[in-house]
């Protein structure tokens, strides 16, 4: 079975290391003291794309992966008469570069998707956007206009990551897949105030170098090559 | 590695995958850990909102305090009256504002009940009171109200509140309103309160915009239990009147002439302690620190205290706005706080505050008589007692609370500014990000003091 094309589906656990926003959610805890529950850190959560595999030399296993992806943090601590819940969604488009290093020096006739091992580089650009409720309600930062705080921001990252076409199930390849991104920067304008009620305290809601490690498994559907 | 012995592990792998990111959250450090680690013992002057707050978080990372408070009490401007109706009343501080800030926190972890708030507002306009369902159209009333939710958008020069009022020819008429809600409120009066610093307070404004009243227990009674543990660590009776910083313990000098050491001091006095000289500095302060102080403003402060026989004031009654020597009343017992709801407390801070000290008149009897014109002499026919408490009496306090003069400009941020690595001021005047004149901007400078502290 050989195939032009093919359209992948993935979902990934992600772990994102933004080192601003978590003192911001340090702070909000060592400020107090008195509450049970600690904020969690936004840092576990998942991430789910959509592709579409383009030959590119098919011989040498490149390939180029246009991908668009949905992840999403979230941080929630139920204190008495306290709660509060943070969302950050992350949109993103990427163009992968799928190549095999042996395989770019020789041809290779592999399998619909090239060599088994592959490895990814990507540039792509994100949209970012925040997200909070107090006591479950929307927090506002106009409660005049009921303008609720979603600060939005525009990413561009890097990412490389590395899979290996591990099964076939019903026409479907499964690909254990891991990999990282990393942005320069990232704003949440107003995260710091949206936590702690303040921004006093220096701390802001840009995060510098900030890594996003992922890793799951991604789903390509194998089309049926016309003739 | 073997196609079938890779997808063996990576099958077996993918579940730990999957915890990858909780177990890598699980080993993240969870404390606020600054780079220094400071064990030295800290000194703080002031045993109000700000200080036993600073004292709690420094207390439980370990470190050595000891409070010095003036007077015989503690709590600063947090102070209630209990005996006097069936109900706590509050003498400081009473309000809760905003649901995103420390203070809330503290309340809501208490398990505190917040009195209702289904209230309406009355305000006297041309020599009577109007229910807010009725000035809230009125076209004055629309007009001031437009000028306070535009103070974000204020982009003119630093002139008073007075001043911008007359630019905006605002009416006469609701001059008394406008005041209240602008410059009383904030412990002063239009003509001292600048724009540059309303503006400033408008648009860093971060703790939400509801605000909150206990309905049984006291903001002292709060303060109590949570810290509890801090309580013993408070010296009464102690002015610190000078601070000796050029010697590598600062020593602190008590009024009786003890002395104290300690490696850091956190200074929360009000700001017409450190105008009016009551602490000297050895050496002087820098300039820049001398210069936030003196720019900062602070206006004598009084709760006029009024309880009746009974209620002569609509059940709805929340604040009661009137051009007299009380900008604002507000039932205190409103809101589920009292089942007999007859208690008045009237907030009067600024010029006509200090002309009612300077005045020698019998205050009660002129309230109830401007009272007595909005509710058909019922005030003196159905009074009982009264408290006075005058905050420019409080030696240790001197005012109200801090409020931005035409020029203040930055001075909060030099006052905010550490000094030597060993003295670091707090207290609500320091608050640069438009929380001054609460408890909850009290307790952030706290905060920030003691971030510094551990970070010196």
């Amino acid at each position: 079975m050989c195939s032009h094309s093919q359209l992948s589906i993935s979902g990934d656990a992600t772990y994102l290391i933004a080192k601003e926003w978590d003192d911001i959610f340090r702070v909000y805890d060592f400020a107090r003291p008195w509450q049970d529950e600690r904020q969690p850190f936004l840092t576990a959560g998942w991430n789910v794309r959509l592709g579409w595999y383009i030959p590119v030399r098919r011989r040498q296993s490149l390939w180029l992966h246009p991908e668009a992806g949905w992840a999403r943090w979230r941080s929630f601590s139920d204190n008495p008469g306290n709660t509060l819940f943070v969302r950050v969604d992350q949109f993103s488009a990427q163009v992968n570069v799928n190549f095999n290093p042996r395989a770019l020096l020789r041809d290779v006739f592999a399998g619909p998707l090239g060599t088994r091992w592959l490895l990814q580089i990507s540039p792509g650009v994100s949209l970012w956007q925040g997200y909070a409720e107090r006591n479950e309600e929307p927090w506002l930062t106009d409660a005049a206009a009921e303008e609720e705080w979603r600060p939005q921001h525009i990413a561009f990252f890097a990412s490389a990551g590395i899979g290996y076409r591990a099964w076939m199930i019903a026409g479907w390849a499964v690909t254990p897949r891991a990999g990282v991104r990393w942005f320069p920067s990232v704003e949440l304008d107003g995260l710091a105030q949206t936590v702690n009620g303040t921004d006093l305290f220096g701390l802001s809601g840009e995060a510098r170098h900030v890594w996003m490690l992922t890793g799951g498994l991604e789903f390509t559907l194998l089309f049926p090559r016309r003739k | 590695m073997n196609r079938r012995r890779f997808i063996r592990n990576t099958s077996l792998a993918l579940p730990g995958w999957l915890l990858f990111a909780p177990f890598m959250e699980s080993c993240k450090k969870k404390e606020w850990l600054p780079e220094s680690d400071f064990k030295g013992s800290v000194a703080i002057i002031g045993a109000g909102a700000a200080g036993i707050y600073a004292a709690h978080l420094l207390h439980q990372r370990g470190i050595s305090v000891r409070i010095f408070e003036a007077s015989d009490r503690w709590g600063g401007r947090i102070r209630s009256l209990t005996g006097f109706s069936d109900f706590p009343i509050e003498l400081g501080a009473e309000e809760i504002h905003g649901s995103n800030s420390v203070f809330y926190s503290l309340v809501a972890a208490s398990g505190a009940a917040f009195a209702d708030d289904d209230l309406s507002d009355y305000a006297e306009l041309d020599g009577a009171l109007q229910s807010s369902d009725t000035f809230e159209s009125d076209p004055d009333v629309i007009q001031m109200r437009g000028l306070i939710d535009t103070l974000d958008e204020y982009a003119g020069a630093d002139i008073s509140a007075q001043a911008y009022a007359n630019v905006n020819e605002l009416p006469e008429r609701v001059q008394h309103f406008f005041n209240a809600e602008l410059a009383n409120e904030r412990g002063t009066s239009l003509d001292r309160i600048g724009m540059a610093g309303l503006q400033e307070e408008a648009t860093l404004w971060a703790s939400g915009e509801d605000n909150f009243m206990l309905k049984s227990q006291s903001v002292l009674s709060i303060f109590e239990t949570t810290f509890a543990e801090i309580l013993p660590k408070i010296s009464l009776n102690t002015p610190i009147t000078e601070i000796n910083w050029g010697v590598s313990n600062v020593v602190l000098t008590a009024e009786n002439g003890d002395t104290f050491q300690a490696d850091r001091v956190i200074i929360t006095s009000s700001i017409k302690v450190l105008q009016d000289d009551l602490i000297g500095f050895t050496p002087s302060l820098p300039a820049t620190t001398i210069q936030g102080i003196n720019r900062i403003g602070m206006d004598r402060g009084m709760k006029v205290i009024l309880k009746f026989s009974s209620r002569f004031w609509p059940d709805d009654t929340g604040s009661i706005f009137t051009s007299g020597f009380v900008p604002e009343y507000w039932a205190t017992g409103a809101g589920g706080r009292s089942a007999e709801n007859n208690v008045l407390t009237g907030l009067i801070c600024g010029a006509k505050a200090e002309a009612l000290h300077l005045l020698d008149i019998d205050l009660v009897p002129t309230l109830l008589q401007e009272l007595d014109a909005l509710y058909d002499g019922q005030a003196t026919a159905l009074y009982i007692d009264n408290h006075i408490m005058d905050w420019g009496n409080e030696q240790w306090v001197r005012g109200a609370y801090s409020y931005p003069r035409p020029g203040t400009g930055n001075a909060r941020a030099l006052l905010a500014e550490p000094v030597g690595n060993k003295l670091f001021f707090a207290g609500e005047a320091t608050h640069q990000g438009g929380h001054h004149a609460s408890v909850h901007g009290a307790m952030e400078t706290g905060l920030r003091a003691v971030m510094e502290v551990l970070q010196s």
